[in-house]
């Protein structure tokens, strides 16, 4: 491929299509980012806040380390990345050619009008006669046929909706600057020697609409969920009130129906879409926030799947804490209420009696669409698909699920030979520019625009003032800015003069934005040394209040100053601890990009876990990789060893192992992955230790796959759920026992077709796929009988025998049953770790699982940059699930051991030694931990990989001396004089 | 109407959530008082307390903090930090002899625009209510 940098295209651009793509450019590839819709961000751009705790944090995906490289704002106005180039309204046609040279077909519909041109000022959208449901709030409220898709998103131009569009013309004649341009045809263009392509294209919410479920679609006040998210936001159609959509009333009563369109075998759906529950959950607990004390919320549900790590807690507390009501019961219809704008609702609750309950607006909590195949492209050569393509996933199963289709990609290129640019080669340092090391010349560029007429004599007011400030301004005109003999003439007159810093007073910035990045190439104009000021946009306002927005651009770019950081070394290796399916796969993931592994094996064989699978399939995958590892002669691998000491920063780090003769060894490496796992848990409830026959899931499995079984005379079999799980001080779902008993319980059944199998249970976990398991098994007649915490099964032993009571849930009556076996799902423990923990400072949660840096958008990082977390170790997860993570966690790795040094960023903490007390203070408020006592110096440090210059510590620092370079005291000082 | 009082106020917003809103406001024509003053910080908890002081010591009316709702900090907790530091300068605020509601910190998310705009609205009119600064009787500036 010669010196070309490789490019990559992904499909989509949600959250999982932003991750992939932000990983290949953190390693260093060229990436194009194609999405359908006119906007990026998907789904998300109309959800404010997720769970499991209420809060957004997109921004939290952006790249921490290259920042320069990355716009640094909220990820909702749209993704700007130097080496991501992003086609929105556009898709792929079809895909053809061999892996590394992969010739893609893609599709753009135009957007009618021309992003050069638009300076959004909204006149196409006062005169155009088309009104329709506006589709960003689901149908709520109305938008015009021209618009912006999304309102927060000014990354992209307004946009016509063909299909609502009349052609009529009018937006055409408003439009000042000559943007629109009423032509729909699709065009078809190729893009060549593609690398690899990553589908992210996301799943396609189920419409109820499409089938006679529940009324919506008829009745105003029954909506789904996600319009439900936009009812209570800000940017909504109700500015955020929780009114009804039928007359505008203050909702007081609402409630949730789950399994909308998923588990539900008539509409072909034998699947759980796994994210419904806890949306649902959210949306009850944020609508409490808007909702009077006395209001209700209701969530009807079947079972509520709660099987992440922090799930249940989060449940119990929308319940105890909030007030939340939870219904276990299928709902039977939606009817009109007294008031025909009210809802009646007909269910049979759990002492078996019809209730009728009127509600002011019900929720469906709609899932995956069903039947939804991927496009054949899908399966070519050199493309991979994103987990969030194949189902429904949360945030971090979206998130990880991107990283893993990009690792595999990122690994079949380094085999065939394929390799991004050489990083630290290529990137211009916008930070270290020259232009900071010299006296601040101001050019002040004032647009004559064109457009509006009376521009001249505003100008001359401005120029005048301006004339008066003091230093040196260097004003010049010039017509047309957004056009493009009016931008070449701006990199004429850059070129010619001697400015250094660039000031723009025209209209919408973000008409200037992409143009300003195109300076960078021509001349050595930064954006980061370049201010604007909107003098146009908005209603009549005064020169005075011009003229100190002008002040403080001017303020703000005379106090920039240069960079003084060096660039930190990178050791190329990794430490990877734990030699389970997820230490095995993130070692093998990272062997595979030509990077040394050492991998740290407490005990005598790798394999962790591997031992209790029995799943043949499972097992086989397992072995693959284990057998793959042991023979790669990247991976070092020390077995009974362990980790006695780690120091230094990330890309730096120093570790101490010991074997078990006794014997030490110090590893230099640059990332430590953590893979330590986790174990069967123990428990006491239920008289687990009275009985032979009674016994965890993980021996019944044994049990059940020993050829003996079918000698055995079984009549009849009891499981336990949730045995010592899913309550305190254990509260969560351990997340393979659902799966482990159902398949159990069918083995039996295959085994002994006449024996009965009973499995009690709270909620039954079968997410995703798995669903068909749960469906199999009630099928084959295994009976199932539900328990809340407060009526749990009773276990007794008698007379040598076993004894379960309970209630039969469809006669109300207590059960009585003598099973041959007992088996207890008691679910999983993160290892002991505590050591580990105190080394290397990272945080575990109140179950002794590690905490990630975020639990959605960061889900295999820890706080400590550098350090990553995979598997048991963060949290319960299926072993197949525990390989993805580590796979996760080496991608993660590769940004930093892509690199051979990690340079400054612009923007970052400095610290001014010759002023420092050392009072440490800043060390202890750094919520990256990126500050640190070189010891040997004797001076506070910051790590340059850590610290993303928030300047908490400068504002805590007593003497001034650390500042954070853009932000410096005197700057913002004279950016607030300048505003008043 | 011209010499009716316009108070003059300095909003320190974050980069990340509250700007994003003031420009979601901004691109949806959400109007409120062009004596607004926006200067963008990277994140609330970079606000040193003298920034405070100088704005009203400069003459503002009232300074305006926007920050990240709790827990959707770009950079973790600064903006509970902030939320600290800016109970602390209150009570100094007071004691340099301005009421401590020309000070004010709010939580504004970056869908959040008509958010915004209410509280512009609202902070112009109490401070509208409260008067002009008193630093421009006690000092010649
Ligand atoms: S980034 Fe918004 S408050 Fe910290």
């Amino acid at each position: 491929m010669g010196n070309k940098i490789a490019k990559i295209l992904v499909v989509g651009a949600g959250i999982s299509g932003i991750r992939a793509a932000l990983d290949f450019a953190d390693i260093g590839y060229q990436v194009c980012v194609v999405e359908k819709s006119p906007a990026v961000g998907g789904i998300l751009l109309q959800l404010d806040r997720q769970f499991p705790n209420n809060h957004c944090g997109m921004c939290r995906m952006l790249p921490m380390i290259d920042r320069d490289v990355c716009s640094q704002f909220c990820l909702r106005r749209g993704l700007f990345h130097d080496s991501i180039s992003v086609h929105t309204s556009t898709e792929v046609v079809s895909i053809e050619g061999n892996p590394g040279q992969l010739k893609v077909v893609l599709s753009r519909q135009p957007r009618g009008v021309d992003s050069e041109l638009c300076n959004f000022c909204g006149k196409c959208e006062e005169v155009c006669p088309v009104s329709v449901p506006d589709t960003f709030n689901e149908g709520l409220g109305e938008r015009k046929a021209i618009c912006l898709p999304v309102p927060h998103q000014t990354s992209g131009p307004y946009s016509i909706d063909w299909a609502s569009c009349t052609k009529c013309g009018e937006c055409e004649k408003a439009c000042p600057t000559g943007a629109v341009k009423l032509d729909n045809e699709h065009e078809t263009f190729d893009m060549e020697d593609v690398a690899a392509v990553i589908i992210a294209t996301g799943t396609k919410l189920f419409n109820p609409d499409s089938v006679d479920l529940y009324g919506c679609g008829e009745f105003p006040n029954v909506v789904t969920s996600t319009a439900f998210e936009r009812i209570i936001s800000s940017s909504g159609p109700f500015k955020g009130s929780l009114v009804r959509p039928s007359d505008g009333r203050e909702v007081k009563k609402v409630a949730w129906l789950q399994c909308v369109g998923s588990r539900n075998l008539m509409i072909g759906a034998d699947y759980c879409s796994s994210a419904c529950c806890m949306f649902a959950i959210k949306e009850a607990l944020l609508a409490r926030e808007k909702m009077s004390k006395d209001a209700e919320t209701v969530i009807f549900y079947m079972d509520m799947r709660t099987f992440g790590r922090d799930f249940q807690r989060y449940r119990d507390r929308a319940e105890k804490e909030s007030g939340v009501r939870f219904v276990r019961c299928r709902v039977h219809s939606i009817e009109p209420g007294e008031n025909p704008d009210d809802l009646r609702l007909k269910y049979v609750d759990s002492s078996r009696k019809t209730v009728e309950e009127d509600f002011d607006m019900i929720v469906l909590s709609t899932g995956k669409e069903p039947g939804r195949k991927l496009p054949d492209y899908a399966s070519h050569e050199g493309v991979f698909v994103a987990d969030s393509a194949k189902g429904l996933k949360d945030i971090s199963g979206s998130v990880i699920g991107a990283e893993v289709a990009a690792g595999r990609a990122s690994r079949m290129l380094k085999n065939l030979g394929i390799m991004p640019a050489d990083k630290d080669k290529d990137q211009k340092s916008a930070g270290q520019s020259k232009a900071f090391e010299e006296r601040p010349r101001v050019q002040v560029v004032l647009c004559e625009c064109g457009v509006i007429s009376d521009a001249g004599s505003l100008l001359d007011g401005i120029e005048s003032e301006l004339e008066k400030f003091p230093g040196r301004l260097d004003i010049v005109r010039v017509k047309s800015l957004c056009r493009k003999e009016g931008w070449d003439k701006v990199k004429q007159i850059i070129r010619d003069g001697s400015a250094n810093r660039l000031v723009f007073a025209a209209c919408n910035k973000n008409v200037l934005g992409p143009k300003i990045k195109e300076l960078e190439e021509d001349t050595e104009i930064f954006d980061s040394i370049v201010e604007s000021a909107d003098i146009y946009s908005g209603d009549e306002r005064s020169i005075d209040s011009l003229i100190k927005d002008l002040d403080m651009a001017v303020s703000r770019l005379r106090s920039r100053r240069a960079l003084f950081e060096h660039s930190q070394p990178v050791t190329g290796s990794a430490l990877v601890i734990g030699g389970g399916p997820a230490g095995l796969s993130a070692a093998l993931a990272l062997a595979d990009h030509k990077i040394d592994v050492f991998l740290v094996e407490k005990s005598e064989t790798l394999g962790g876990n591997l031992k209790y699978i029995i799943d043949k399939e499972l097992r086989q995958s397992i072995e693959e990789i284990l057998n793959k590892v042991e023979g790669n002669p990247r991976i070092k691998i020390h077995k009974e060893a362990e980790l006695i000491t780690s120091s230094g920063i990330s890309g730096n780090f120093t570790s101490k192992i010991q074997m078990k003769t006794g014997e030490q060894k110090t590893i230099l490496h640059g990332v430590t992955i953590l893979a330590t796992g986790g174990t069967a848990a123990e428990t006491d409830s239920y008289s687990m230790d009275d009985h032979e026959r009674i016994v965890s899931l993980f021996e019944m499995e044994k049990l059940v796959n020993d050829a003996s079984f079918s000698g055995q005379a079984v009549k009849s079999i009891v499981m336990i759920q949730c045995a010592g799980t899913r309550e305190e001080p254990r509260n969560y779902c351990s997340r393979v026992c659902c799966i482990k008993s159902l398949n159990n319980a069918l083995k039996i059944k295959q085994i002994h077709p006449d024996a009965e199998v009973y499995i009690f249970y709270r909620d039954i976990m079968t997410y995703g796929d798995s669903e068909r398991i749960y469906t199999e098994a009630r099928k084959k007649g295994i009976v199932f009988i539900p328990f809340d915490i407060d009526t749990k099964p009773e276990v007794l032993v008698e007379s040598g025998g076993l004894l379960v009571k309970g209630i039969d849930p469809v006669l109300g009556v207590p059960v009585e049953l003598k099973p041959d076996w007992l088996s207890l799902a008691v679910g999983v423990v993160p290892n002991f770790i505590k050591d580990l923990v105190k080394i290397f400072g990272i945080e575990t949660t109140q179950d002794g699982f590690i905490k990630e840096a975020d639990s959605k958008w960061r889900p295999v990082d820890t706080g400590q940059e550098g350090i990553f977390v995979c598997g048991l170790a963060r949290a319960p997860a299926r072993a197949d699930e525990a390989m993805k993570e580590g796979e996760a966690a080496a991608q993660r790795a590769l940004r930093i051991l892509s690199k051979n040094e990690i340079i400054p960023q612009r923007l970052l903490a400095r610290v001014r030694h010759s002023i420092c007390s050392m009072c440490s203070l800043c060390i202890e408020v750094c919520p990256f931990n990126a500050r640190y006592i070189d010891t040997a110096e004797g001076k506070i440090m910051v790590d340059i990989a850590s610290c993303q210059g928030c300047g908490t510590c400068a504002a805590i620092c007593p003497n001034s001396a650390t500042l954070i370079v853009d932000f410096e005291d005197d700057g913002i000082m004279n950016v607030i004089e300048a505003a008043l | 109407m011209s010499d009716e009082f316009e108070p003059k106020i300095i909003a320190l917003v974050c980069n990340w959530c509250t700007y994003t809103a003031a420009d979601l406001a901004g691109t949806s024509r959400l109007a409120y008082s062009a004596n607004v003053r926006i200067i963008r910080l990277m994140c609330t908890g970079m606000i040193d307390p003298k920034y405070i002081l100088k704005a009203l010591l400069d003459g503002a009316d009232g300074v305006f903090i926007g920050g990240c709702h709790p827990g959707d900090c770009h950079y973790i907790n600064g903006n509970l930090k902030a939320k600290k530091r800016i109970s602390g300068i209150s009570k100094i605020v007071e004691q340099f002899g301005f009421d401590p509601e020309r000070l004010r910190l709010r939580w504004i998310g970056a869908s959040e625009g008509p958010e915004f705009q209410r509280n512009m609205n609202e902070f112009f009119e109490s401070i509208k209510a409260l008067g002009s600064t008193p630093v421009r009787d006690r000092m010649i500036l």
